[in-house]
């Protein structure tokens, strides 16, 4: 009962964070916030946000995706090949995202099928697919994207790039459908409970696959925006960005252990390590501490987490209490509420 | 079938991989079975092996370091910023190993603390570890692209060179390797780890020292970690903060393919050392065979899931073959006995009806 609350209770602190670090740069330097910065932010965001929103929901089943990184780049690179080749925009990006959801599928079927734990698996393909990228490009970046495509990233709506209110949308339907459609709350289930689930008749293994598909398709869509905004692909493309991307989506309140977590929160964890990574230059930091501080982020968000969680289990277990009217003697003895760190007096 | 028993093991097989590979490998390119250049091509992925072993125990425990890469690029650019301010380069490299452990010592204390994944944990901790090194190596002005060279030559033997006609990457390994052998089969710390993995609950109830036997296997892999930074910036003559970047996915690979469950609880040292060569070997032998790099990465990722997966059918099946035969035992004719396969299909049926 107490979940949906405690859901949004665990995006609101990133977004409370996001918010908070973004005003209190501005303070530091107001030209951090001038709208013009903003936008060159949010524009940087959208291929991690569409990559953490993919990794969201392959962790929300309870799995993880570390290939999203060499799946864009083998996406990207078979995408700027055929644009280069004068294939008409619509039909790339068509076949892209196609590409992209089969690659996906093929780490949801090895997982589900294969037995392969995801992380096997996905590190399997993560080298894979980038050797395959490799081997079409002989090593050299694709070059020479027609101007028409790279265009796309730099027509703007009401002053914002158009990418930006694309990915906003998707992102937004994204949202919905894990929330508001039964094939979504099926996702969460899978992840949250895959035998329970199992018995109450969701297909918990065509579930997985379809995650770890769409977070294919979403690793596409990011090489498509990628090519517009960069213009070239190399082999080195996204090399790294996974582990990122799975940051992202920890830092939003995804919990590795399942079923927990939103696109939402994704998408502003995203926002968060995008907009921490690029204030450093205006704090006059240098900018080999953006790993340092990604990593503090993360760490800080965990912490936060364990103690907040700490703090609801308290407050869940006194209103048990407090209902019953003999009071804790009976329950509380059979409740080691933290078993492991019971035994952490000992180091 | 008493004979194959032993290939039934995991590390049987992989020694009967190793046999065939060597062989296979032989016979496409002869030049692969020169001893001298076989043993000193093991210095290309031995050290691997040395993260690979603590690793190993640290999934036993049901955990997971994804932090080792940032380790071993910490250690080793540590170490190298040590030496160039003047530090003499044992003393440097020992402070690169405090380095590691106090990293190591950091995940173990956040994994305790927060209670939180350790996956998610060393996520945040690999992040913070690559990160403190490049900006080490950015405060001192280090080069990305060389790094730190000029390592005086005795320390650049360490890795490169032979004692007794064996490359010194191996025997350290094989030292290396020992002790972990007796660490995790001989000692009851490795029994203890070994439950805490298979049954954590128990483990707690047992009186086991959890927070201390948590915080010792981590701080096991830093040293692992930071002992193969060293190494790799000795055999590489230059220190670099991004030379474990790519660490993580072969290393994984080791593990995986000898044998160590992901689910925790499963595993031994031996399965771990003979993946170290099964694997090293299988990419030495396909650049041999003239394979490209990237191919060689696409035949090892292919190579890594086809294990992982015909690991879980093959116990999978082998339950079931057991099941069978234990439900057969119950069937009172002997007559079963003798119509074989036929009545395999039927066996639930013919135990149940006499």
């Amino acid at each position: 009962m107490k979940a949906p609350a405690f859901l949004k209770a665990r995006e609101s602190v990133t977004i409370i964070g996001a918010v908070g670090f973004i005003l209190a740069v501005g303070l530091a330097q107001p030209r951090f916030i001038e709208f013009e910065n903003l936008t060159r932010v949010l524009n940087s965001t959208v291929i991690l946000a569409l990559l953490a929103a993919g990794s969201a929901l392959v962790i929300i089943t309870r799995n993880i995706d570390v290939s999203v990184g060499s799946t864009m780049a083998l996406t990207g690179i078979v995408g700027g090949l055929m644009l280069r080749d004068g294939t008409p925009p619509v039909l790339v990006v068509i076949v892209v995202i196609l590409f992209g959801g089969v690659l996906g599928a093929i780490n949801g079927l090895g997982v589900t099928i294969g037995r392969v734990p995801s992380i096997v698996m996905t590190l399997g393909t993560l080298g894979a697919y980038r050797g395959i990228s490799f081997m079409i490009t002989g090593g050299h970046s694709v070059e020479n994207i027609p101007g028409a495509y790279k265009r796309i990233g730099t027509i703007k709506l009401l002053g914002v790039p158009v990418l930006i209110w694309a990915a906003l949308a998707l992102l937004v339907v994204l949202g919905l459908l894990m929330s508001r459609t039964r094939t979504g709350r099926h996702i969460y289930a899978t992840g949250d409970n895959a035998q329970g689930a199992h018995l109450i008749g969701v297909r918990t293994k065509a579930m997985i696959v379809l995650a770890f598909a769409a977070s294919g398709a979403l690793a596409a869509t990011a090489a498509l925006v990628f090519l517009a905004q960069i213009g070239s692909v190399s082999n080195q493309a996204g090399m790294g960005i996974e582990m990122r991307a799975i940051a992202a989506a920890v830092i939003g309140g995804v919990a590795l252990s399942g079923g927990v977590g939103t696109i939402l929160g994704a998408s502003v964890g995203a926002l968060f390590i995008t907009a921490a990574t690029s204030s450093l230059s205006f704090l006059g930091i240098p900018g080999f501490w953006a790993d340092t501080v990604i990593g503090a982020i993360l760490l800080i968000a965990l912490f936060a987490d364990a103690r907040v969680r700490a703090g609801l289990e308290r407050r869940r277990l006194s209103a048990r209490y407090a209902r019953l009217d003999d009071g804790p003697p009976t329950a509380a003895p059979t409740v080691p509420a933290e078993p492991v760190s019971n035994s952490g007096g000992a180091a | 079938m008493k004979l194959l028993r032993p290939l039934a093991r995991w590390e049987g097989a992989l020694v009967v991989v190793l046999i065939v590979q060597v062989l296979v490998f032989g016979a496409l390119n002869p030049r692969f079975l020169d001893g001298a250049r076989l043993l000193s091509s093991t210095s290309d992925f031995v050290y691997l092996g040395i993260i690979a072993l603590p690793l190993a125990i640290v999934m036993i425990t049901g955990g997971i370091d994804i932090s080792i890469g940032s380790i071993v690029s910490l250690s080793a650019i540590v170490t190298g910023v040590c030496f160039v301010n003047g530090l003499d380069i044992w003393v440097a490299a020992f402070v690169g190993l405090l380095a590691a452990l106090l990293a190591g010592l950091a995940n173990g204390l956040a994994i305790l603390v927060t209670g939180a994944n350790p996956m998610v944990i060393t996520l945040g901790t690999q992040f913070l570890f690559a990160g403190i090194a490049i900006g080490i190596s950015g405060l001192a002005n280090v080069s990305s692209f060389e790094g730190i060279s000029g390592l005086p030559k005795d320390f650049v033997q360490v890795a490169n060179g032979k004692t007794a006609g064996l490359p010194n990457m191996l025997l350290i390994f094989l030292a290396v390797a020992a002790v972990f052998a007796f660490l995790l089969h001989g000692t009851s710390f490795g029994r203890q780890v070994r439950l805490l993995g298979a049954n954590p609950k128990a483990a707690v109830y047992a009186g086991f020292p959890v927070a201390r036997l948590t915080i010792a296997v981590y701080l096991l892999t830093a040293l692992g970690s930071g002992i193969a930074g060293i190494l790799l910036t000795s055999y590489l003559a230059s220190a670099r903060a991004d030379i474990g970047a790519s660490v993580l996915l072969p290393v994984l690979t080791l593990v995986v393919i000898g044998g160590v469950s992901m689910y925790g609880g499963e595993g031994t040292v031996a399965g771990v050392i003979i993946a170290t060569f099964v694997v090293g070997l299988l990419q030495q032998g396909l650049r041999f065979a003239g394979m490209s790099e990237s191919q060689v990465s696409v035949a090892t990722g292919a190579a890594l899931v086809l294990v992982a997966s015909l690991r879980w059918w093959t116990s999978h099946a082998a339950e079931l073959l057991k099941n069978q035969r234990a439900r057969r035992r119950k069937t009172p004719t002997p007559a079963t006995d003798g119509a074989g396969h036929a009545a395999e299909a039927d066996v639930l049926q013919s135990a149940v009806t006499p």
